[in-house]
């Protein structure tokens, strides 16, 4: 048999990995690798629609990592939100290996997406992003790995959090009578194991030691929103929003994501942001930003006024 | 723990150990393969895969090392036979000025994955003829191995193989699922213990796009 070239090395590579999809999907080129398993874009012979899938590296994984993809599904299935990727289907390939589909998002990451924006654009985009986080806390879901990597901005704007892949169930951590994650490596769930990434990871998630609740994905939106507003000058509200929000404690961030968001919005607002004490100064700055018609019709009236005072002889 | 399937990694490591020997000593290809072959050899006869500790890293790191302890005594006694005047066996010139450890360590591993598929496309090569599928080989080799740059359309193929363009999709279908289970077959046969295979599984398989 002749050497096999590199082209053919890669090629029968690929025609390894490529899952095996039966009747129902037909798979097309793949979009990324993760930890866990793959994800290509697919057709639906059936719905005849695109759809994401993604489906573990091989059948013989460990079955950890196989009840951790199975996992993802179902907090996918449990998560109906605007801001939260809709699953499609899920199962087993001809292969052996578990899979799920879900819709296929057409657009940019968060981190690509922000160098293109302006600050409030960018804001706005983080603000989508709580809006979700926000109502996967409510159903008990902690995610545990949000970066900007882990957002989509689909094609009309929308705001899409991804990689539910390490998330826990509020339910599952307090049954198992305490908070140590599950690695995202090997799917060992052990404690004192991290999961997630440096850099936006809790310093209790990082240990591994302490429980983790929602206040450890109020960490990785501060992380995401400093990383969001980049290198540029931040005005020192937003820098005490991020400050708060990536407190070393847990008891020192926002209690929930919801207040997190509130003081981002009350920024863009132009109202007072919790995490920031301002100097009266800055009060009367902020006043007049906010209501600078208002103030210079005030001005004008009065300039007017006291001219005609002075005109009269008053 | 299982037995290590010790003919197959001669066969899946011999061109791996040639390419280092080639790269990392400077020795043409006849010197490489005899070298291969005393290497291999002397690994049996001292049972050196047997002393593989998992606890502390790759088989592939371990029969490296193994290699370089071996070709570093080969390459000083080369020069002990130079220095008494005798003919030069195995005229070994190790050039790591220029070639990096990083260096040899990708292409041991590119020619170990070139290696395991080759022994798989054998496989599947005979299994295609004991099963009466030759053109499903044929197929797949002109698909996947030989069109690999630029892979030819279904119906060019089903004009080649006189077959229809549904035919040429099957048998892709058939060798695909049939090569991926000898890759895994053969990765299975080449280790020791799950673990170790899914190691090596997601070596081959999970690499980045």
């Amino acid at each position: 048999m002749k050497p096999l070239t590199d082209a053919a090395v890669a090629r029968l590579r690929d025609a390894v990995d490529r899952p095996d999809a039966g009747e129902r999907y037909e798979i097309h080129e793949l979009l990324g690798r993760g930890g866990m398993g793959a994800v290509y874009r697919a057709t639906d012979r059936v719905l005849r629609r695109d759809v994401a899938l993604k489906v573990l590296t091989t059948e013989l994984e460990s079955g950890d990592i196989a009840r951790r993809l199975e996992r993802e599904a179902r907090v996918l299935a449990s998560l109906e939100h605007p801001g939260i990727v809709a699953i499609h289907d899920a199962g087993t390939l001809g292969d052996g290996r578990p899979f799920y589909t879900m819709r296929l998002v057409r657009g940019r990451r968060l981190d690509e997406q922000s160098k293109r924006e302006g600050r409030g654009e960018r804001l706005r985009r983080f603000l989508g992003v709580c809006d979700a986080v926000s109502f996967a806390h409510s159903a008990g879901v902690i995610h545990r790995d949000l970066k900007p990597a882990n957002v989509m901005i689909g094609e009309f704007g929308e705001v899409l959090v991804l990689d539910w892949g390490v998330a826990k169930v509020a339910a599952e951590l307090a049954s198992a009578g305490q908070g140590a994650p599950s690695p995202a490596a090997d799917g060992d769930t052990g404690p004192g194991v991290a999961v997630g990434t440096p850099g936006f990871m809790a310093p209790e998630q990082s240990s591994g030691a302490e429980s983790v609740d929602g206040r450890a994905d109020v960490f990785a939106l501060g992380a995401m929103l400093r990383t969001l507003l980049g290198t540029e000058k931040v005005p020192p509200p937003l820098r005490a929003i991020v400050f708060r929000a990536t407190a070393e404690s847990a008891s020192g961030r926002y209690p929930t994501v919801d207040a997190l968001a509130s003081d981002v919005r009350a920024w863009l607002d132009g109202a007072a942001v919790s995490a920031y004490a301002e100097s009266p100064w800055e009060r009367a700055l902020r006043f007049y930003r906010r209501n600078s018609a208002l103030v210079l019709l005030l001005l004008a009236y009065l300039t007017v006024r006291l001219f005609i005072l002075w005109w009269r002889g008053v | 723990m299982r037995a290590r399937a010790v003919d197959l990694v001669v066969s899946a490591y011999r061109a791996p150990v040639v390419a280092v020997l080639r790269r990392q000593w400077s020795l043409d290809l006849a010197d490489a393969e005899d070298l291969a072959h005393d290497f291999f050899a002397h690994a049996l006869e001292r049972e050196w895969l047997s002393r593989y500790d998992r606890t502390r890293g790759r088989f592939r790191t371990f029969l490296r090392s193994c290699l370089q302890d071996f070709a570093t005594t080969a390459h000083e006694a080369a020069n002990r036979l130079k220095r008494g005047g005798h003919l030069i066996a195995v005229p070994l010139e190790e050039s790591t000025a220029t070639v990096t450890e990083a260096d040899v360590d990708r292409l041991f591993e590119q020619e170990w994955v070139r290696s395991v598929l080759t022994l798989s496309l054998e496989r599947l090569s005979a299994q295609c003829a004991a099963a009466g599928r030759q053109a499903t080989y044929d197929v797949f080799v002109a698909h996947d191995v030989e069109g690999a740059d630029d892979p030819p359309r279904y119906s060019d193929l089903a004009a080649r193989f006189g077959i229809p363009v549904t035919q040429v999709a099957n048998y892709l279908h058939w060798a695909r699922g049939r090569f991926r289970g000898h890759v895994l077959d053969t990765l299975r046969a080449l280790t020791a213990s799950d673990s170790e295979f899914r190691d090596e599984a997601r070596a081959l398989l999970g690499r980045e796009p």
